[in-house]
């Protein structure tokens, strides 16, 4: 192992179908079949109703952009600064956020409500990371 | 009202980058100094707390190495009369509340407790590690969101937006820090010149809109206290600052009904400023401001306003990670402050930790009944 590779997620027993699902590009999340609400990070146990059913549903992988941070100082490894961590809401569920990276940004696309889609970055470990980037116009 | 706990001795040492001294080095002068300070010897001791957490996240976490612990730390201060000894995660206001809670059992009658912090010279401080992240940090780290600057980084640019701010409105926030460390003989920034603006919006970007001027600099250095009873601590050398109420996690402001202080009786507060952001998103969730407002209340004449960190807070002092923040609530509550005495600082609030995960402690010159 590098000692400046990025950082890599180790499953838990609840975490596990979300990094499997990855590994094949899917952006999946549970959903609670008692009370229908999605989660993320998925957790065992609904946040609202904390019914421990649920299923793994396919996201469409569009989000908007809700605040960032510009990395200059290196204190992750495995990263070229600058980069741009970032938080950002899924579309299917008002609240549902994700901490993730954006990349292949343009001039002025760091600003509240940009389209995003889910961009795959894949590791040397196994595993997927759903990385977000602008929507352009086709 | 139930009678109140006290703290009535404090101890601290130089804060400094001197590595060259150990962690236990620091630590064991605090204790000592504390002890002395309550009029003490250390046979009185009955009761030891510590809280050994390094934050950083390049830190090994060996007991010696770069935290300490209690139980480390009993026999190398020889304590021959210990009947409760506890090493706590958290802040120092869980030892305070820990010490309360032995003293009020009638476990103990005089409970040390000890915070040092220190970093190792062959490491960056706050670089995370290569290779695999194990627990919740799966969901943030792999995507370079992780030390801690990233993640308040984010919350401050979605401040800014919110509210239409830029980095010069948080101007006031370094100023006072460093004009008041200027007053603190322990200050790491004590004959430091304070930063112009430019100075400040010049600096370094970390994680912006962070810049280095933001956040506070890592130290070596340690502080300790002596609590008791009500009884014991006024037959001490000082007056005591009592514990009249604490509270932490989500309910900031239940502090204020628990204690039966409201914000206008409270004169000083030290608010924790690992990152200079931290000071208006407390004093807006404490109460004391509308949300949005703080910065140009902190930037303009602020009467209605306690006086804040005046020691300098972690950004004039160092990371202590908080307990400086309780030794000046505990020094002004007291009467102790020197050249920063607030006047009628008959209550001081300590508030340590970030906004999402902080800890409140109200010290009081009045003993309760």
């Amino acid at each position: 192992m590098s000692s400046s590779e990025r950082p890599f997620p180790v499953a838990t027993a609840d975490s596990r179908p979300f990094w499997q699902f990855t590994g094949d590009h899917e952006l999946r999340v549970p959903r609670c079949t008692d009370c229908g609400v999605l989660r993320y990070p998925p957790t065992a146990r609904c946040g609202f109703c904390l019914s421990p059913a649920s299923e793994w549903v396919l996201l469409s992988g569009r989000a908007t952009l809700t605040s960032w941070t510009t990395v200059r100082d290196a204190f992750v490894p495995g990263i070229p600064t600058p980069y741009h961590p970032a938080e950002v809401e899924l579309v299917e569920q008002a609240g549902l956020s994700m901490i993730t990276q954006l990349v292949d940004l343009g001039e002025d696309d760091l600003r509240p409500g940009k389209e995003l889609a889910v961009s795959w970055l894949d590791t040397h470990h196994g595993y997927s990371l759903p990385l977000f980037a602008p929507v352009r116009p086709s | 009202m139930r009678s109140r706990v006290a703290i009535m001795g404090i101890g601290s040492t130089a804060i400094s980058r001197d590595n060259e001294r150990s962690v236990a080095s620091y630590a064991l002068e605090a204790a000592i100094n504390a002890v002395a300070d309550a009029g003490l010897t250390l046979d009185d001791i009955d009761g030891l707390l510590g809280c050994p957490g390094a934050p950083n996240a390049s830190a090994v976490h060996g007991d010696g190495a770069d935290e300490i612990s209690a139980r480390s730390l009993a026999g190398q201060l020889g304590l021959r009369n210990l009947s409760w000894l506890s090493d706590l995660g958290g802040m120092a206001i869980d030892m305070a509340v820990s010490g309360r809670q032995s003293i009020l059992a009638g476990d103990c009658a005089y409970v040390l407790g000890v915070r040092a912090h220190y970093f190792l010279a062959d490491r960056t401080y706050s670089a995370a590690r290569s290779g695999a992240v194990h627990g919740d940090a799966q969901f943030t780290l792999p995507f370079g969101y992780g030390p801690a600057g990233t993640r308040f980084a984010t919350r401050m640019q979605r401040y800014f937006t919110q509210y239409a701010l830029t980095r010069e409105d948080l101007y006031p926030v370094i100023q006072l820090s460093r004009e008041n460390a200027r007053l603190n003989e322990h200050a790491f920034w004590r004959l430091a010149p304070v930063p112009t603006l430019e100075d400040y919006l010049t600096a370094r970007p970390i994680s912006e809109p962070l810049g280095l001027l933001d956040c506070d600099l890592p130290v070596c250095g340690a502080s300790a206290f002596v609590m008791s009873s009500g009884p014991r601590a006024k037959d001490g050398p000082h007056d005591p600052a009592y514990l009249a109420g604490v509270a932490n996690w989500t309910m900031d402001d239940d502090v204020f009904e628990r204690s039966g202080i409201s914000r206008s009786d409270v004169a000083v507060a030290q608010i924790y400023d690992g990152y200079s952001i931290f000071v208006p998103w407390m004093l807006e969730s404490l109460g004391w401001c509308e949300p949005g407002t703080a910065l140009a209340r902190l930037a303009s004449p602020h009467e209605q306003l306690p006086a804040i960190n005046t020691f300098g807070g972690a950004l004039g002092e160092g990371r202590l990670h908080g307990i400086g923040h309780l030794r000046e609530g505990v020094l002004q509550v007291s009467g102790r402050a020197g050249p920063r005495q607030v006047d009628s600082a008959d209550n001081a609030l300590v508030q340590i930790g970030s906004p999402d995960r902080s800890w409140q402690l109200m010290l009081s010159r009045e003993e309760g009944s």
